[in-house]
C-alpha cells in the first residue's frame, strides 16, 4: 500500500472515530436535555398539584370549621348545624375572602367556584344527592337519574328553636303505606322553650306533600315540602340547630363541596379541575 | 518537494480545525451532560411536602417559630440548610399584613436554592383569623 493511500485511510479512520465521539456526546447530551425537560415538566406538575392541594385543603378546612359537621352511622348520613335566617353569611364571606387571597398571593392561577361551594352545596356520592343552604331554606335533591331518588329511604329532620314550641300542621300530606315502593319515611321532631312535637308518616317520594310548624299567631316558622323525586325542602324564618339525617340504602363514598369547585392553571404546562372532598366514608 | 510541504501544511491544517470543532462540540455537549436537576427536583418536592404537611398538622397555624422550626428539623434531611419566612394576614377592605417571622439559616444569592410556597389559615372562634403564607428555601449544606 501506498504511503498516501495509507495516510488517507489514517485520516478516514481517525475522522470516523471523531465523528462516532461527537455522535456519541450529541445523542447523550439530547437525552440529558430530554431528561432536563421532563424534570422541568414534573416540577411544574409538582407546582400545579401542591397549588389544587392548599387551595382544596383551605375550601375543605372552611367548611369544617364554620358550616356543618357530618357524620356517617350504617347508611345513614347526618348534618348537623347552627342555621340562621340569613344564611351561613360568615362561611360564605370567608370562601370569598380565601378566594381573593389565593388568587392574589398564590404561585399559579387559581379559580374557586363560589357560586355551589360558597352557599354552601354538596353532592353526596356516587348516589348523587345534593344539599343546597340558600338564606331561609335547605334543599335536599335526588339528582333524577337511575336510582338516585331510589337510594334515599326517607328523611330525619330534628330541629331545636329558642322559641315556643310551635305546632304540626300538614297542608298536604300524599300519605302512603311503609310497604309501598315509593313510601318515602319521614320524621320530624322539634324541641321548643316549653316542649317538644314530632311525628312520622311514610309520604309517596313522587307526590307533593307539606307540613307547617305553626306559632302561637298562626305564622308558619319551619316548612317542610317533599316533591318528586323524593326531594325535601325545608324553608325556615328562626335561628336553629338543625340534625338533618339522610337515610339511605346504601353507604355513601364521599361527600363533594361544589362540582369540581377548584380550578389551577398554570399556561401550556396544565390545568387541573378538581373536587373539594368535604366527607370520606 | 515543494507540493508535499504543501500538502503536509494542509493536512495538519485541516487536522487542527476538525480537532478543534470536535473539542469545542464535546466540550458544550459535555457540559449539558453534566449539569444534574434531579437532586434540586428532589430537594423541591420535599420542601413542598414539608409545607404541606405542616399546613395539614396545624403546625404553621400555630404561627409559634419554636414550633415550627422543631417540626422542620424533625421532618428534613440533614443534608440540607432552610430559611422560612412566614407572613399572616387580616383582611379589612383588603388584605393587610399583620405580622411576620423568618426560622432557619441566612442564605445568599449564589446558593443554589429550591423554593416552594404554601397558603394557610389560622382559625378563631369559627372564622378566619389570619390568612397565611409561608415561603420556605432549601440548599444543599
Amino acid at each position: 500500500m501506498g504511503k498516501v493511500r495509507k495516510g488517507l485511510l489514517f485520516t478516514l479512520s481517525m475522522l470516523l472515530l471523531g465523528s462516532s465521539f461527537l455522535f456519541l456526546s450529541a445523542s447523550l447530551s439530547a437525552y440529558s436535555f430530554s431528561l432536563k425537560n421532563n424534570a422541568q415538566v414534573l416540577n411544574n406538575f409538582e407546582k400545579i398539584n401542591s397549588q389544587f392541594d392548599g387551595a382544596s385543603y383551605g375550601m375543605g378546612e372552611i367548611f369544617e370549621h364554620e358550616a356543618l359537621t357530618i357524620t356517617q352511622v350504617g347508611n345513614n348520613v347526618h348534618f348537623e348545624e347552627e342555621i340562621s335566617g340569613f344564611g351561613k353569611q360568615n362561611y360564605t364571606r370567608d370562601v370569598m375572602q380565601f378566594k381573593q387571597f389565593i388568587q392574589s398571593y398564590g404561585r399559579v392561577n387559581v379559580s374557586i367556584d363560589d357560586a355551589e361551594a360558597g352557599n354552601p352545596k354538596m353532592y353526596l356520592m356516587p348516589q348523587n344527592i345534593s344539599i343546597d343552604h340558600r338564606p331561609g331554606r335547605v334543599l335536599f335533591s335526588p339528582q333524577n337519574y337511575s336510582g338516585s331518588e331510589k337510594s334515599v329511604e326517607g328523611y330525619d329532620i330534628l330541629i331545636k328553636i329558642n322559641h315556643p314550641t310551635p305546632t304540626i300542621n300538614w297542608t298536604n300530606a300524599s300519605e302512603v303505606s311503609g310497604s309501598n315502593e315509593s313510601a318515602l319515611y319521614f320524621h320530624i321532631g322539634l324541641q321548643g322553650s316549653d316542649g317538644a312535637v314530632s311525628d312520622t308518616v311514610y309520604l309517596d317520594r313522587y307526590a307533593e306533600s307539606e307540613l307547617r310548624l305553626l306559632n302561637s299567631e298562626s305564622q308558619s316558622i319551619v316548612t317542610v315540602q317533599i316533591e318528586s323525586p323524593a326531594t325535601l325542602t325545608l324553608n325556615y324564618n328562626v335561628d336553629m340547630y338543625l340534625n338533618a339525617v339522610v337515610v339511605l340504602n346504601n353507604s355513601i363514598d364521599y361527600i363533594e363541596l361544589g362540582q369540581d369547585a377548584v380550578e389551577v392553571e398554570m399556561g401550556p404546562d396544565g390545568t387541573k379541575r378538581g373536587a373539594v372532598i368535604v366527607f370520606e366514608s | 518537494m515543494g507540493s508535499k510541504g504543501f500538502v503536509m501544511t494542509l493536512d495538519a491544517s485541516l487536522a487542527v480545525i476538525i480537532m478543534a470543532i470536535f473539542l469545542l462540540s464535546f466540550s458544550f455537549f459535555y457540559a449539558q451532560i453534566g449539569e444534574d436537576t434531579s437532586s434540586l427536583m428532589a430537594a423541591e418536592k420535599q420542601a413542598n411536602d414539608l409545607l404541606i404537611v405542616m399546613d395539614k398538622n396545624g403546625t404553621l397555624a400555630t404561627l409559634d417559630p419554636e414550633a415550627i422550626d422543631g417540626n422542620m428539623d424533625l421532618a428534613l434531611h440533614e443534608g440540607f440548610s432552610k430559611y422560612l419566612e412566614v407572613e399572616y394576614y387580616n383582611y379589612s377592605n383588603g388584605f393587610y399584613l399583620a405580622g411576620n417571622f423568618s426560622v432557619g439559616s441566612n442564605y445568599t444569592e449564589s446558593e443554589k436554592t429550591v423554593f416552594a410556597q404554601r397558603e394557610f389559615l389560622v382559625f378563631g372562634n369559627q372564622s378566619i383569623k389570619h390568612y397565611g403564607i409561608a415561603r420556605l428555601r432549601l440548599w444543599a449544606k
